[in-house]
């Protein structure tokens, strides 16, 4: 059972299909999730609606540009931490850095 | 999320503290091993003595026992089975370094047939002796059993998402579904394997096994397709465009961009293999072609599948927050650590 707020399992396959299977539905994603989504039927409740759409609004925010500048810096940072950096690090930052 | 930073204080200390103790089983493994000292150091090279359980890898330290510890309350039966995984990922990681031709410094100054012989036994012989030492807690032996099938059954598919990893750079026409399904026979049943081994261990609710098995399949693509941006992105000379590789941001690329923005792909990827000199260039073709969002996008629903997953296992807390955690960091969005769009 899907927790409150969490998308049916069934509609985030049927997502991932299109996504990776029809050229229409990839080319409206991004800029106009919600209407894509409206052509091609999807009947999702108002709390999914709203998670797709942050997640979309998260996604359409970000230039491609910026996002390959995020990760390449993140990349930088990523690497195998020292006794000192380990203990005085941020738990945040720590967990962040450990887990890529 | 965790709530507070007394939360992540205390989950740090104990990914530290758990990522130690599989180490160190290791370490003691290995020490026990009836082989000559200049063997036992060869086995010794990858795990990078003190300095591997600090490595991002360790999620392969740490899924099995959280998922045994989110089923039962307790990681600790599950250290052996932690330690075989870590072992198989050790393995996969030289075998993968070795085709990638990328080996980490300690193995330059050993040949490549020293290298292969290690990985050999990481991946083959040493996760069923450590699965062995689950018999000395009582596990029975159909359950040992299970768990050396899943193993060979695991290898087998990560052996095969490999070999089209090797096939693809030499094929005219590679589609979105061919990376989808090869990052999921590559690197989805591979972390399928950490999350399912870890609930075989703890239960015989087939419900409850496929579930955590299908959290593991869905994060370890979320996981994979994010390294595939990092292997473009991440470092001056790419090594993915280097090796000619069919990865999920190129497909994309060559499947949404028309006319001389696609022939000036083709081409750039072909130059790209021979020098570093058009990488920047393959990289602006790529990004015109809204192919970084578009693999955010689908990091976004593999997360989203994996979220669901997780909570229709009803995880007990805290292994739950725990493995949510490790979640919330399978993604391609800054937001997530507190960055803003710039745009």
């Amino acid at each position: 059972m899907a927790e409150t707020g969490e998308i049916r399992l069934e509609a985030l396959k049927g997502l991932t299909v299109l996504a990776i299977h029809d050229d229409q539905f990839r080319r409206g994603a991004i800029d106009d999730l919600e209407g894509t989504l409206r052509r091609y039927g999807y009947d999702l409740t108002n709390q999914e609606m709203e998670r797709l759409r942050r997640a979309q609004e998260e996604i359409a925010g970000w230039s491609d540009e910026d996002l390959a500048r995020d990760l390449s810096e993140k990349g930088q940072r990523v690497r195998v931490l020292g006794d000192e950096e380990e203990r005085v690090l941020d738990p945040g930052e720590y967990i962040s850095l450990a887990w890529h | 999320m965790p709530e507070n930073s007394g939360t992540l204080r205390n989950d740090k200390a104990r990914m530290s503290e758990r990522a130690r103790r599989v180490f160190a089983f290791l370490d003691e493994l290995i020490v026990a091993l009836p082989v000559a000292s200049n063997h036992r150091e060869l086995l010794q090279e990858h795990l990078g003595q003190t300095e591997s359980w600090r490595r991002p890898e360790t999620a392969a330290a740490q899924l099995p026992l959280l998922v045994h510890e989110a089923v039962t309350g307790d990681e600790r039966p599950a250290l052996p089975l932690a330690a075989a995984c870590t072992l198989l990922y050790l393995g996969a990681d030289l075998f993968d370094s070795m085709l990638d031709q990328e080996l980490p410094p300690p193995w330059h100054a050993r040949s490549s047939s020293e290298a292969n012989l290690a990985a050999t036994t990481l991946l083959a012989s040493l996760p069923q002796l450590s699965i062995a030492h689950l018999r000395e807690q009582g596990t029975p032996p159909a359950k040992l059993w299970a768990l050396a099938h899943l193993f060979a059954e695991t290898l087998l598919a990560m052996s095969a998402g490999q070999y089209e990893d090797l096939l693809f750079p030499n094929l005219e026409n590679v589609s979105l579904e061919d990376t989808r399904a090869m990052v999921e026979r590559k690197s989805g049943s591979a972390c399928a394997l950490l999350a399912r081994s870890g609930a075989v261990l703890a239960t015989d609710d087939p419900f409850t096994i496929e579930a955590y098995a299908a959290f593991g399949s869905c994060f370890g693509i979320a996981k994979q397709l994010i390294n595939d941006v990092w292997g473009i992105w991440g470092e001056g000379a790419s090594r993915d465009l280097l090796n000619g590789k069919r990865t999920l941001p190129m497909v994309h690329a060559l499947s949404t961009l028309r006319g001389d923005q696609r022939q000036r792909l083709q081409k750039l990827l072909v130059a790209a293999r021979e020098s570093a000199e058009h990488h920047d260039e393959v990289r602006a073709l790529l990004e015109a072609a809204g192919s970084v969002r578009y693999t955010a996008l689908i990091v976004w629903l593999y997360q989203e599948r994996a979220r669901n997953h997780l909570s229709s296992a009803s995880p007990r807390e805290p292994a739950g927050r725990e493995l949510r955690m490790l979640l919330d960091q399978a993604s391609l969005l800054p937001q997530l650590n507190g960055a803003q769009p710039s745009g």
